[in-house]
């Protein structure tokens, strides 16, 4: 993987973020990466792990999420980064700190207490896991309501996919059938000259509209396939990331 | 390193590492600076440097350097005010352990 692959991978995890998050975040690693110089480029993405996991410790700062480390091949990634990202807001952590330095001057007891209270706030009350667990029991009980349901998505999805599809190969057709008229005419242009001039124009004429047509629909599948794709991808993860605020 | 750099230290020790910079400094610089002393990932810092600059610790603004813009990070009087406080509570810190590392339990 290179630093465009890195970058293009990143920008794409981050696309579920706001506009402004993801530019910032984008902006940051472009610029530590034409920083660190074309020759550490490999030294840097080794470092940074993979794209995945950086995206991951973005979103678990910003949605204020749990970063899970043991998805990473960094095991000590949490002891480095401190436990941050499931500390809540920062007023609190600011608060936490001021109280650490009055427990500091009071009794050991006390400051205890506070390392004790600090851990059971940091408990997550819902896991991916458990959300998992939940889709699964819901797509089991609603068995064949979720199997229709899922079919006639694939069906819709199927449709629209062959529906543009047509649309290129009918361009493509036109243009080929132009093509054809074409060269018969010049064929036949030893034959019957006035005729033969008719029939090359109107061929000339069907290959360009079918020339322009299967440009066109290529284009529009280029615009509309990923579209699909990332919308379809973002309704499945939507349960997960919950709705940016 | 055997200690654990918590979140409230390392918020501390990127707010010294900017605020040695009067015009200001950027992330690659920052996470060398910060990586000399601490073994932190390279990963770990733009999430901190974000929120420092959301909490309105941190500045930033995007200067030219070698024909693109890059982002440059300078800490605010409000940063400064909270390093100042993350360093007097570090000076405490220090002398409490100090104390029972060197002179035994204290009363």
């Amino acid at each position: 993987m290179n630093r465009m692959e890195f970058m293009a991978e990143l920008e794409r995890l981050l696309a579920d973020m706001p506009e402004d998050e993801r530019q910032a975040a984008v902006q940051y690693y472009a610029d530590y990466f034409a920083d660190a110089g074309e020759e550490n480029e490999q030294d840097v993405i080794r470092e940074l792990g993979s794209p995945e996991k950086v995206a991951e410790s973005i979103k678990a700062d910003y949605y204020g999420t749990e970063f899970n480390e043991a998805n990473y091949e960094h095991k000590d990634y949490m002891e480095k980064y401190g436990q941050r990202s499931s500390g809540g807001t920062d007023s609190s952590r600011a608060d936490s700190a001021a109280g650490t330095g009055q427990s500091g001057t009071g009794s050991k007891n006390s400051a205890g207490e506070n390392v004790a209270g600090d851990a059971e706030k940091r408990k997550p009350w819902t896991s991916n896991t458990l959300k998992i667990i939940l889709v699964i029991v819901i797509a089991v009980m609603l068995w064949p309501a979720s199997l229709g349901i899922a079919l006639a998505v694939l069906g819709i999805a199927a449709a629209l996919i062959f529906f543009f599809a047509g649309l290129v190969i009918a361009a493509a057709a036109v243009m080929i059938a132009g093509g054809v008229t074409v060269i018969v005419g010049i064929v036949a242009a030893f034959a019957v000259p006035p005729v033969a001039l008719v029939t090359a124009g109107i061929g000339l004429v069907l290959f360009v509209i079918g020339l322009i047509a299967t440009v066109g629909t290529v284009k529009l599948c280029i615009i509309v396939y990923p579209a699909m794709l990332r919308g379809f991808v973002n309704l499945c993860r939507r349960p997960f990331y919950g709705k940016a605020v | 390193m055997v200690f654990n750099t918590g979140a409230a230290l390392l918020d501390a020790i990127v707010l010294a590492v900017v605020s040695h910079e009067d015009e200001g400094t950027y992330g690659y610089k920052i996470t060398q600076d910060v990586r000399r002393v601490i073994d932190v990932s390279e990963s770990t810092l733009y999430p901190v440097l974000r929120r420092l600059q959301k909490d309105e610790c941190l500045e930033v603004y995007d200067r030219q350097f070698d024909g693109r813009n890059r982002r440059y990070y300078k800490v605010t009087s409000r940063g400064m005010a909270q390093l100042g406080l993350y360093k007097s509570e570090w000076k405490t810190y220090i002398q409490k352990i100090n104390e029972i590392f060197e002179g035994g339990v204290t009363a």
